[in-house]
């Protein structure tokens, strides 16, 4: 599938697909919706005015990880950053829970156990935080990972390997492969 | 339990919403659309250089004058060092000579001072003067047309207005006020051309046309109107 960014409706069909995953990239590093969604605007402005040609989709998914990582760094460490807690999304869970009108006590223990995981993996510092996301929510391997975020593969490692063992200090009962 | 199936289905849930990405999408392309920011115009870049230049040529001047001093000085204890053993007739001479040597130094130093007074000193208005000027005027006028502009047109409008053509676009000015400027190169005029064929120098900022009269000192200052493309 080869868009060409001249026409703001294929634009718009690479945002709609790409968006959730810059913002979750974001949000991840920022800790919050409002910071996310500014950092999420830059990363697809830079992208439309980059105006580059991809060979494959997982060029362009490359690019706009690497994009969103630099971007939600910059906001982080940038003077707008406005240092807010992770609250805002985690009460989404229960609030689209409720939506669903699944009220069992089942899907109340669900929930609450998703809200225990994100929790844990928000308390971690944001850069094991990136790795944890992009390793086992986007599924992508050490060196994909490392040339997202210009770091060296054992740096990678290593961070992955901390994040787990403080994962699984707070995370008691959980398999992580 | 499994962590990566449980932190996926809650980081599903972190998503913007249709009301957000639309926002999103709204802003981006309107940025986007936005037209850059317009370089600085070459004549900004001009005065920084000729700015710096004078500075240089400034440091230069004064460390010279420093090295003559420091030369008077050192001639002065030679001549007192001389005059204190003034026993041997070979000696004695050496010391005419360097006295004679020191003494034109002085006067070739006191000389340029004096040069340099008589430049610093105002000049009076007079014929001669207003004549180099204008000789001055004259070049700068030749100068500046070097720098001729075939793309920029101008019209005056009976409303006083001034209508620009610059290539493609039409931009209108309204009049704005007077200013002047006292400088010494003309280098970031530009001509223009009005339909009766006179040549007018201008600046053309982004946002101001200034109309320079013939001293090429005042110019009349327009302010942007409105801007359109002539296509």
């Amino acid at each position: 599938m080869e868009f060409s960014l001249k026409t703001s409706e294929s634009f718009s069909e690479v945002m709609r697909h790409y968006l959730p995953m810059v913002y979750r990239i974001a949000f991840t590093r920022l800790g919050n919706a409002a910071d996310a969604e500014d950092a999420a605007q830059d990363v697809f402005l830079r992208y439309f005015k980059a105006d580059k040609t991809f060979e494959t989709e997982e060029h362009r998914k490359a690019f706009l990880i690497r994009c969103a990582v630099n971007r939600a760094n910059s906001y982080a460490t940038g003077a707008h950053s406005r240092h807010t807690a992770h609250l805002d999304a985690l009460e989404n869970l229960s609030e689209e829970e409720a939506l669903t009108g699944d009220t069992t006590a089942e899907a109340a223990l669900r929930t609450q156990t998703r809200r225990e995981v994100l929790n844990a993996v928000m308390r971690l510092t944001p850069k094991y935080r990136t790795v944890i996301y992009l390793f086992y929510f986007e599924d992508m391997s050490i060196s994909q990972i490392a040339a997202a975020t210009s770091s060296g593969e054992s740096t990678v490692k290593s961070r992955l390997s901390r994040a787990r063992e403080k994962l699984k200090a707070e995370l008691s009962g959980f398999e992580f492969d | 339990m499994n962590f990566k199936e449980e932190y996926k289905s809650a980081m599903n849930k972190i998503s913007p919403d249709e009301q957000t990405a639309r926002r999103i999408e709204q802003a981006v392309l309107q940025k986007s659309a936005k037209p850059s920011k317009k370089k600085k115009p070459f004549y900004v870049y001009a005065g920084a250089f000729s700015g710096a230049a004078a500075c240089i040529a400034g440091a230069i001047l004064l460390i010279n004058f420093n090295i003559n001093t420091s030369k008077y000085n050192m001639i002065n204890a030679a001549e007192n060092c001389a005059g204190a053993s003034a026993g041997a007739a070979q000696e004695g001479s050496t010391m005419d000579l360097t006295a004679s040597s020191s003494s034109a130094e002085r006067d070739a130093i006191l000389s340029a001072d004096g040069v340099q007074d008589q430049i610093g000193q105002p000049a009076e208005p007079g014929a001669a003067l207003d004549s180099s000027v204008n000789a001055k005027n004259e070049g700068s006028f030749d100068m500046a047309e070097n720098h001729v502009n075939p793309n920029y047109t101008l019209e005056f409008q009976p409303d006083e207005s001034v209508i620009v053509y610059d290539g493609e676009a039409k931009k209108r000015f309204i009049p704005d006020n007077t200013v002047s400027r006292d400088f010494q190169e003309q280098r970031d005029l530009i001509s223009a051309e009005t339909p009766d064929g006179k040549t007018v120098l201008i600046i053309l900022e982004s946002n101001y046309l200034y109309v320079f009269k013939n001293d090429l000192k005042t110019a009349d200052v327009y302010k942007l109107s409105y801007y359109c493309s002539t296509n």
